[in-house]
């Protein structure tokens, strides 16, 4: 009920300002040359889903940028939550990682770009590299916090009903941590698709973040509206499937 | 009787038993730095297929005495043997319930009772029709395949007690089980542990708060005194079982006991 309320309002919301700005602009309260209104957009949308842009057709682009994000990013999965789970098991080994993983994370990975270059060259293998560790440090932490917080009753629950260490892993800490996988997932779906850009800016010819900022060069800020309204919409439709996920798969997630 | 004989009619006698000798607990110290001597010199024994209720002020150790026996930590001091050996762990030879149901939010009711049977690798068929049984014996019938969250506080403790039962172990530990339900919940899981007891016929140590509690259920309570815990007084429960609540708490002696009970849990130290 009200949740059906909340998502009309969320439309009228975005209507509104869509309106707002569709007037300012015939009004010509600003220059349509630094921000085109949303009826010239769609007009470059159309232009580009025909014509394409740079030789390219617009789905295209999006299609390399997706495929860099979940490229970089289903490995990213594979390994950091299986090692960010051990690293909150087993102190020794956070130890061992925890200054490099506390190092890189906050650190902009834009300083990264020129050594990726130097080290993995101008290919795909560096856009993807750049995503990747992005993506992997912020589910490390995620799942590590994650395991390292299993909630002592549950664990003195499996000891007591006589679970074997590995048991314990299967049974207790893994389906216990699922919500704040999860949640670094999701994080790190986020941050991956920031460093989209930065990835992108790495001598790229194809993808929507470096459609973007070659538009931004020639002045055609109607197709970098378009390309932010794209990466932003991508991103938005990326978090709503994960979040219908752990809808399924952890269903009990905030209900005591 | 020759000496082999002697050892191994000791050694039968000692199986259901729990035993603490002198045991002592320090929990090390916070930021503050000062050890906490939760328990001194506790010595303790329960035979076998006896229920023994353990009353005493709170912070006085009673929950550090169950969680020693049920291998959670180790005594500082002296010796805990469960069944003849020193406890070295927790283990599925000790059903424990805790206040807290401690549910797996992740599985249904069914598969919370069937754990234990799981995780010791036991077929499923069999493990079925155990979970039936003590489904049926803990009125949960037709919420198998509900969600812990779907349940009541009672349901829920209900689950906990099926969780600890269905693998018949010898040694049952509760920690406070009924201190979250209500007055009439908590009557019905009393009588439903009294019930039981007459089928599975376990050694039970088991903490509580409430005297009517203790009276009502244990063959010999143990008052504890302030902390560091040591045993004030052990009072044998004379009153036959199984127990019929309403007339019990009509007696006479039932009274006298409550009295005596009462008066030795809130003694101040200095009289003893
Ligand atoms: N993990 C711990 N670390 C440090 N001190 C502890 C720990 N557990 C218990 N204690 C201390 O040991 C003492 C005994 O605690 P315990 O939990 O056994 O008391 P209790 O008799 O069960 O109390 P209650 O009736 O309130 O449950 C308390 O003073 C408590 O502060
Ligand atoms: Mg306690």
């Amino acid at each position: 009920m009200t949740k059906g309320r909340n998502a009309a309002i969320s439309l009228a919301s975005v209507a509104v300002f869509v309106f707002l700005w569709h007037v300012g602009g015939r009004l010509e309260l600003f220059s349509p040359l630094l921000l085109p209104p949303p009826g010239e957009i769609v007009d470059s949308a159309a232009e580009m889903l025909t014509e394409g842009y740079r030789q390219l057709p617009l789905w295209h682009h999006v299609a390399v940028s997706m495929g860099r994000v979940f490229g970089a990013f289903i490995p990213a999965v594979l390994i950091g939550v299986p090692m960010g789970l051990a690293m909150g098991l087993f102190p020794v080994l956070r130890a061992i990682m925890d200054p490099f993983v506390q190092f890189f994370r906050p650190l902009p990975k834009l300083a990264l770009i020129p050594l990726v270059i130097l080290w993995l060259g101008i290919g795909e293998v560096s856009k993807v590299f750049l995503i990747f560790i992005s993506a992997l440090l912020t589910i490390l932490v995620g799942c590590a916090a994650a395991a390292g917080g299993t909630d002592q009753g549950r664990l003195r629950l499996g000891r007591a009903l006589g679970a074997t260490d590995r048991q314990l892993l299967r049974y207790i800490v893994f389906p216990g941590a699922l919500p704040e996988i999860f949640t670094a997932v999701r994080l790190a779906v986020g941050v991956g698709w920031t460093t989209l850009i930065a990835a992108e800016m790495v001598a790229a010819d194809t993808g929507i973040g470096w459609m973007v900022l070659n538009a931004g060069s020639y002045m055609r800020t109607d197709i970098v509206m378009l390309g932010i309204i794209l990466l932003g919409l991508t991103g938005y439709i990326l978090d709503m499937v994960i979040v219908a996920l752990q809808k399924v798969v952890v269903p009990w997630d905030g209900k005591s | 009787m020759d000496a082999p004989a002697a050892e191994a009619a000791a050694c039968c006698r000692t199986e259901g038993r729990i035993v603490f000798d002198r045991v002592a607990h320090s929990f090390p110290g916070g930021s503050g730095g000062s050890v906490t001597e939760a328990v001194a010199d506790f010595s303790l024994e329960i035979e076998q297929g006896s229920f023994v209720c353990l009353l005493g002020p709170s912070g006085c150790g009673k929950s550090t005495i169950l969680n020693l026996a049920a291998g959670f930590e180790r005594p500082s001091g002296g010796r805990v043997l469960v069944g003849g050996r020193p406890v070295t762990g927790p283990g599925p030879d000790r059903g424990i319930v805790f206040q807290d149901a401690n549910l797996l939010p992740w599985r249904n009711v069914l598969k919370n009772i069937t754990l234990g049977p799981e995780l010791a690798g036991r077929p499923w068929e069999e493990t079925l029709s155990a979970a039936r049984r003590f489904i049926r014996l803990t009125g949960l019938e037709g919420f198998e395949r509900h969600a812990p969250y779907e349940l009541s506080g009672g349901m829920r403790q209900r689950v906990a007690l099926a969780r600890a039962w269905i693998t018949e172990p010898p040694f049952l530990l509760m920690d406070e089980p009924f201190g979250a339900l209500d007055a009439q919940t908590r009557l019905s899981m009393q009588e439903l542990l009294t019930s039981v007891r007459q089928v599975t016929g376990a050694t039970v140590l088991f903490v509580t708060h409430d005297v009517d509690e203790a009276l009502f259920l244990a063959d010999k309570t143990v008052v504890m005194t302030p902390r560091p815990g040591r045993i004030r007084q052990e009072i044998l429960v004379p009153f036959p079982q199984p127990r019929d609540y309403e007339r019990l708490i009509l007696n006479p002696a039932f009274m006298e006991l409550k009295y005596d009970i009462l008066h030795a849990i809130r003694r101040p130290e200095y009289e003893i």
